[in-house]
């Protein structure tokens, strides 16, 4: 386990270096245009480029260039030029919102999709995987930020069942706070609920045909308590793998979308209205700032997973 | 069907509407039923379908027919998503077999490269992209695309999903370099490259085969958010992404023009979707049979 786990962090670290320098790669040297320029957004005087030049080490080779970037990223006062507003203040200041709205909608799509799982693998037949299917592929199909709109619109502002957008934090009131998230959360939910309770059915089913069932049954154990405590105990373990790559990606993805409708103020709706203005330093902190957090999720995951399930080390190296 | 009505945009642009996606109409006035009303009402209210050849499902702010824009907007679409997959397979298969089979540090480079794309979320590769793009569009020599072109679009979203087709397609090559017909073929004296290409490519061939109308999907969705957040496809270009994005905001007075783009989307997707599984089940008995795997 300790031999994995070295492994893993290690290449953890190499995929964390490549990341940055996507980044960089992405915002300083795609050709075309002066780099100055572009960060300085569009109102911006000759002085303040040619300050912005030397500053970010644009007039340097691209080694220097990387290396003065990810100071300006990781240490040193990274500023919107647009709004001379301090990026990592803002960030900090929307992640609360962020990891609200992520961690509430994925727990609420996980535990969903794990009782609608279990409840049609008991009574596993055409019909059940026929509607599972459907509501999986509909899931998917849905362009979720169109229904978080039109969510929003009918069912908080038209029928005002649910607050109309907003946040209210969690220490101030936790039944509002809860209340004002009820609907992004919703939105999520249905986007993912379909393939978790599809994926866990398979599963599920799959495990019933295993040998340790087998064994189970032969001991005389109630259906119920076989799919319970044993078919369905493997069986989580796609489902866990699977939900921390899709909360990892609601974090630094779909937040952009869902944040932006329900007005949250998170992290994502700071990277949607910055980039109505082209404003670059926040875009480019909030990616680096996301994918980092995704690749250590991953990793994270990867060794709970190894230590849970000790297969999974031969398969992961 | 809805691929057909896009392509047919133009003869209901020309023959029927008698206007163009982005000629504006805002002081004009149109026939409802005998009467004559104003496109765009005295409080800034566009006018809501007619069901008329005129401005069929109404128009928007600008005065601009919605039904010539649905149609020009899904041609833009349905274009992006299909251009932009057939790229993302492309490279994602050339990537995938050269990775596969020549292993070592040219697997590892490769790999490499496509697991630290895999580690973005591709909303937030678009959107890094698409925001670096869009500044100052592209130059590379004599390649010049400009901020506000089409083609940004598709080149970020195939970057994004490349990753989506080289990682199984390199699982396959690395699994199949082991086998008989592989070394059959070098020992007849075959190059790497045509044993990638004669040997290796018809194997893949289904896994790619299947994954295709969920790729394209993908890029349609990819387009649509990339457009919604401003950085897919320009206004006053329409595409159903923008459309809702400019819709989203009128829900209340003029609910067609989001809703109806929104769910074109779904439909395609959808559509397409269902299009990947029945030919999974169809190439692969295996699946049909698993799919279905009955309580014994």
């Amino acid at each position: 386990m300790i031999h994995f786990a070295v492994r893993r962090l290690a290449s953890m670290v190499l995929v964390l270096f490549a990341v940055s320098v996507l980044v960089f790669l992405i915002f300083n040297a795609i050709p075309g245009g002066d780099p100055a320029a572009r960060i300085a957004g569009e109102h911006a005087s000759d002085n303040q480029i040619q300050v912005i030049r030397h500053d970010w080490g644009f007039d340097r080779s691209l080694p220097v260039q990387y290396a003065h970037t990810m100071e300006k990223l990781f240490g040193g006062r990274l500023v919107s030029y647009f709004t001379a507003v301090d990026v990592r203040r803002e960030i900090w200041k929307g992640l609360p919102r962020t990891l609200s709205l992520a961690l509430g909608a994925a727990m609420l799509w996980l535990v969903g999709g794990v009782a609608l799982g279990v409840l049609t693998a008991v009574r596993a037949g055409q019909t059940t995987d026929r509607v599972l299917s459907t509501l999986a592929v509909i899931g998917v199909s849905i362009p979720g930020f169109w229904l978080a709109a039109v969510m929003s619109h009918y069912l908080g502002f038209e029928l005002g069942i649910f607050p109309n957008a907003g946040y209210v934090p969690l220490t101030d009131d936790p039944l509002q706070w809860a209340w004002h998230l009820t609907l992004p959360w919703l939105a999520l939910t249905i986007l993912f609920v379909g393939v978790y309770a599809r994926v866990l059915h398979v599963a599920i089913l799959e495990a019933m045909h295993s040998d340790y069932v087998r064994t189970a049954r032969a001991k005389g154990i109630s259906e119920r308590r076989v799919i319970l405590r044993h078919a369905l105990r493997n069986a989580l373990i796609p489902v866990v793998a699977l939900w921390s790559l899709d909360f990892g990606a609601v974090i630094g993805g779909s937040a952009i979308l869902i944040e932006t409708i329900f007005n949250l103020q998170g992290v994502g709706q700071y990277a949607a209205s910055s980039l109505r203005q082209l404003d670059l330093p926040p875009i480019m902190a909030v990616s680096l700032y996301g994918a980092f957090f995704i690749v250590i999720l991953n990793a994270v995951a990867d060794l709970i997973h190894a230590a849970l399930d000790p297969r999974i080390r031969h398969q992961l190296l | 069907m809805i691929v057909a009505a896009a392509l047919a945009a133009p003869l209901w642009a020309h023959l029927v509407a008698d206007t163009t996606p982005q000629e504006t109409h805002a002081t004009a006035t149109v026939e409802v039923g005998g009467d004559r009303v104003p496109v765009v009402g005295r409080h800034g209210d566009p006018i809501g379908p007619t069901w008329h050849a005129h401005f069929f499902l109404g128009a928007d702010a600008q005065g601009r027919d919605v039904m010539v824009r649905l149609l020009y907007g899904g041609r833009n679409s349905l274009l992006i998503g299909l251009v932009a997959a057939l790229a993302t397979v492309l490279v994602g298969v050339a990537l995938g077999l050269i990775a596969g089979y020549a292993g070592g540090l040219l697997d590892d480079v490769i790999s490499g490269g496509v697991n630290v794309l895999w580690a973005f979320p591709g909303i937030l590769l678009g959107v890094a992209l698409g925001a670096a793009l869009k500044v100052n569009g592209l130059d590379i020599g004599p390649v010049q695309i400009s901020g506000g072109s089409v083609v940004i679009p598709v080149l970020v979203i195939a970057i994004a999903t490349v990753p989506y087709v080289a990682r199984p397609v390199r699982a396959q090559a690395l699994s199949l370099r082991h086998r008989e017909f592989v070394f059959a073929a070098r020992a007849a004296g075959m190059r790497p490259a045509p044993i990638m290409f004669r040997e290796l490519l018809p194997n893949v061939a289904p896994t790619v085969i299947v994954l295709f109308p969920l790729i394209v999907g993908n890029a349609i969705q990819l387009e649509a958010a990339l457009a919604f957040l401003g950085v897919g496809v320009q206004p006053p270009e329409p595409s159903w992404g923008t459309l809702v994005d400019e819709g989203v905001h009128r829900l209340q007075t003029a609910p067609a023009l989001a809703l109806v783009p929104g769910a074109l989307i779904a439909l395609t997707v959808l559509t397409l979707n269902l299009l990947g599984n029945g030919v999974r089940r169809a190439l692969d008995p295996y699946a049909r049979r698993h799919a279905y795997v009955k309580q014994t």
